[in-house]
């Protein structure tokens, strides 16, 4: 339905405007999309007031407009600084404290007041008297994320300990993080219902036995890839109301272990064994067992084979909604127990399974026909029997995944575009058995919003334009090394998707100035893989610098013959550069400096072998972003030829060095 | 009150006309005011705010409503009902908010941010609404300057 809105002369007693507040408001939470509220903004006072007034959730980039936005929006619930990279305990006590008595502005502290969820995900400039200055302002605080905090240990603990109200907490990857500081966390905020310990190794039994005595109301835990033993098994058994709990890559758990799970953990909804060593069939017997309301099961990488005792108790799954077994070796029985007795299923992961059949598949799915996600990535045998088996029955699969099925043709993706139209990501990739007849039938699914065809060389560009006259919603494009693309495809791609966000072109060296020409007219493009293109010069990378402003990942990696002018206006115009890959390209000293100083928003650089660019070159570079550099990436000989002094500010910023 | 399955509602314009009860009570207005008081002529009385064209939309509404279309025949009709130009919605959406009738409310707001997000740029915006740019220059360079460099 087009709308045409109409251009009348208004008596004033019948604007928009004399609607009162909440219904203007009710007007406001209906504009979903971050552009339209933008605009909504701009019309006029009352609308930017009722914007205001709002405004819920924060999400900020550039760190000097953050006094201005907190003023600005005093209902603040949700705050998320994580991509601030230069957030440090000083901001924060900036942020905090109050404008001096009799000035006009609002004392710069009430946007804490009312705060309930806090994003400091990677904030590594931040030290736990920052955090303690945050949990003191923020009264309401519910919600914490410090993942990635690397730095993090006990002293952080303690101060978020004192957040009495908090219910989530993720310190995924605090890394300094011991018993300790859990601990504090355990008895400061007892009621935590989410926790999440990845990577925090140096936990063990000890800590997770007190958090489990002393936070009761535990519904999520997640202590994947720790060292933790049986005994803290024993422990999560107690947790009375825990509906999650991750347990991925956990070295020392094992089936004696989930024995504790039978009786224990009666709320258990969702578990998580995947790539546990220890763990076989007759552990996740116990699990299965103790749980018939079981809704999510994963073993991928763990199990070889689904015994036959395994399969008898799990006729008693009757609500699985998703199940992932990768890796297993899969009989006829798996697939006559799975589909006779659960039939909710909405997931399957039978990603590099062996023994995946045709036969095995429609038995599959034509019980399981509510499937939404398949995944069948290296299931050799599938052919197109299988895949119009699954298209016919379950008509609302919106993934499937079928990476190395390479006996798929063109028959099976007409049936897929016939009857799966709510089709929105698939994985082709090395599906060689993929043409252009193919892509034509598959760009009846309009709803595709990921497609990912590396590696198939027989499309070619008639293939693309089908996507691109039909798949207008496309997110994501992989075509690496499709070798059969060229500038024609670009161009039919540029002119109908237009919401293209992450484009993979690398080794598709027919692509040259007038392909990348195309791409800068894509004006959502953030991420950009384009490595070894040898036909492209400056003039094809200035006209992605000047059309892709959201450019925030860029690999052009062995593009040799990219010049200066390219990286000049690379260094002018991708203000939202984050990443970048130099590796190999003949970009000169200044352009390098240029390119590195000028990016304020560039955390992390590979820049090996670049084959014009001297040593003193590099370190020019390098000092002009160690500020804000978290990554580099640089040639190995280097090591001995940087001074000594540009190593260690970097190091002492908290850059990740890595010599190639 | 009610005295048989339909109500009888007057309008400001003095205009009665009838409406079954089941639909009569959609509007929360309606329903509080006959669950609180036993006159017909009260409820008469209170309802002179409300103007006759507004009054027979909604009546027109509720009964398409209640008439259980199939929900693509619904939709379908739904989206031509609220095909009118400005001033008629701006009648609605008073009205609705007057009355109190949660699904209508939800509709016309539906079609007021559908007319936003179909607007190109801020001037349409304006122009669509009727609306006055009351920004100083400088505000209005603030706030573009702030959309331009933050994701919020």
């Amino acid at each position: 339905m087009l709308l045409k809105p109409k251009m009348l002369s208004f008596q004033s007693s019948k604007n928009v405007l004399s609607l009162t507040e909440d219904l203007l408001v009710r007007i406001y939470e209906l504009l979903a999309a971050e552009s339209d509220r933008k605009s909504f903004r701009l019309v006029c006072r009352e609308f930017r007031r009722i914007d205001s007034l709002t405004r819920r959730h924060l999400r900020v980039i550039r760190i000097e407009f953050l006094p201005i936005l907190l003023g600005k929006y005093p209902r603040l619930q949700s705050l998320d600084l994580s991509a601030c990279p230069r957030i440090d305990d000083g901001v924060v006590s900036l942020l905090l404290t109050r404008v001096g008595p009799g000035s006009n502005s609002p004392s710069l502290g009430h946007w804490a007041w009312g705060l309930k969820s806090l994003v400091l995900s990677r904030a590594t400039g931040l030290r736990f008297s920052g955090l303690e200055m945050l949990t003191r302002a923020c009264p309401c605080l519910e919600s914490v994320d410090v993942s990635y905090c690397c730095g993090f240990g006990d002293r952080e603990a303690a101060a978020l300990s004192s957040a009495v109200g908090l219910r989530e907490l993720n310190m995924d990857k605090c890394l300094q993080l011991t018993d300790v500081g859990l601990a504090k966390i355990a008895v400061g905020c007892s009621k935590l219902e989410k926790l999440s310990l990845k990577w925090c190794m140096e936990i063990t039994d000890l800590g997770i036995d007190l958090l489990c005595k002393k936070c009761v109301d535990l519904k999520y835990l997640d202590v994947s890839y720790l060292k933790v033993t049986n005994e803290s098994l024993h422990s999560i058994a107690s947790l009375l109301k825990l509906e999650v709990l991750g347990l991925m890559a956990c070295p020392l758990i094992d089936d004696v272990g989930l024995q504790f799970i039978e009786r224990g953990c009666p709320s258990l909804k969702v578990i998580d064994v995947s790539r546990c060593e220890g763990v076989s069939s007759s552990g996740l017997i116990y699990v299965v067992r103790g749980h018939r309301n079981l809704l999510e099961l994963n073993a991928g990488y763990c199990l070889s084979e689904l015994s036959t005792a395994l399969l008898h108790q799990m006729k008693n799954l009757n609500h699985l909604e998703v199940i992932r077994i990768d890796g297993a070796r899969i009989s006829e029985t798996s697939f006559q127990v799975i589909s006779a007795n659960c039939k909710s299923l909405v997931e399957i992961g039978l990603s590099k399974c062996v023994g995946v059949t045709n036969m095995g598949i429609m038995r599959l799915v034509s019980a399981c026909i509510n499937l939404r996600v398949l995944n069948l990535t290296c299931c050799h045998s599938i052919t197109d029997t299988a895949i119009s088996a699954i298209a016919y029955s379950c008509r609302s699969l919106v993934c499937l995944k079928v990476e190395s099925c390479n006996m798929i043709t063109e028959k099976g993706l007409c049936q897929l575009g016939s009857f799966c139209l709510l089709l929105e990501e698939i994985d082709l990739t090395d599906c060689c058995g993929v043409n252009d007849k193919g892509l034509e039938y598959l760009s009846r699914c309009s709803e595709l919003s990921c497609l990912k065809l590396g590696l198939c060389t027989n499309i070619s560009n008639k293939g693309l334009s089908y996507i691109g006259s039909n798949c207008l919603k496309i997110h994501e494009l992989d075509l690496y090394r499709c070798t059969g693309i060229g500038d024609d495809g670009l161009e039919a791609l540029s002119n109908g998707c237009k919401k293209l966000r992450k484009l993979n072109l690398s080794y598709c060296n027919a692509v040259s100035d007038r392909g990348l020409a195309y791409i800068g007219r894509l004006e959502e493009l953030s991420d950009l893989e384009m490595r070894a293109l040898h036909k492209i010069t400056g003039v094809g990378l200035e006209a992605v610098a000047v059309g892709c402003k959201k450019l925030a990942d860029l690999d052009m990696k062995h593009c040799e013959k990219v010049g200066d002018s390219g990286f000049w206006a690379l260094a002018y115009y991708s203000k939202n550069l984050r990443q970048i890959n130099l590796s190999y390209c003949g970009i000169s000293d200044m352009a390098l400096c240029m390119v590195m100083g000028n990016l304020s928003r560039l955390q992390e650089a590979k820049l090996v072998h670049l084959s014009n660019s001297t040593v003193e070159g590099v370190e020019l570079a390098l000092r002009a972003c160690c500020a804000r550099i978290k990554k580099v990436k640089l040639f190995a000989p280097l090591r001995f030829m940087l001074s000594s002094e540009i190593l260690e500010i970097l190091h002492a910023r908290g850059c990740i060095i890595r010599w190639d | 009150m009610l005295l048989s399955k339909n109500s009888a509602l007057e309008s400001k314009d003095n205009e009665i006309f009838e409406v079954e009860e089941s639909i009569a009570i959609q509007s929360e207005l309606i329903k509080t005011m006959t669950t609180m008081v036993n006159s017909k002529a009260y409820v008469n009385e209170r309802n002179q705010m409300v103007p006759e064209a507004r009054c027979r939309k909604q009546a027109n509404y509720h009964v398409e409503q209640n008439n259980k279309i199939v929900d693509e025949e619904l939709s379908d009709w739904e989206s031509k009902f609220f095909e009118v130009d400005m001033d008629d919605l701006h009648e609605l959406f008073m009205a609705a908010n007057y009355l109190e009738i949660e699904s209508l409310l939800n509709g016309v707001t539906k079609r007021v941010g559908d007319f936003i997000k179909a607007c190109k740029n801020v001037e349409v915006i304006r122009q669509t609404f009727g609306i006055n740019n009351d920004f100083a220059a400088q505000q209005e360079e603030e706030i573009r300057k702030l959309n331009s460099w933050n994701h919020i």
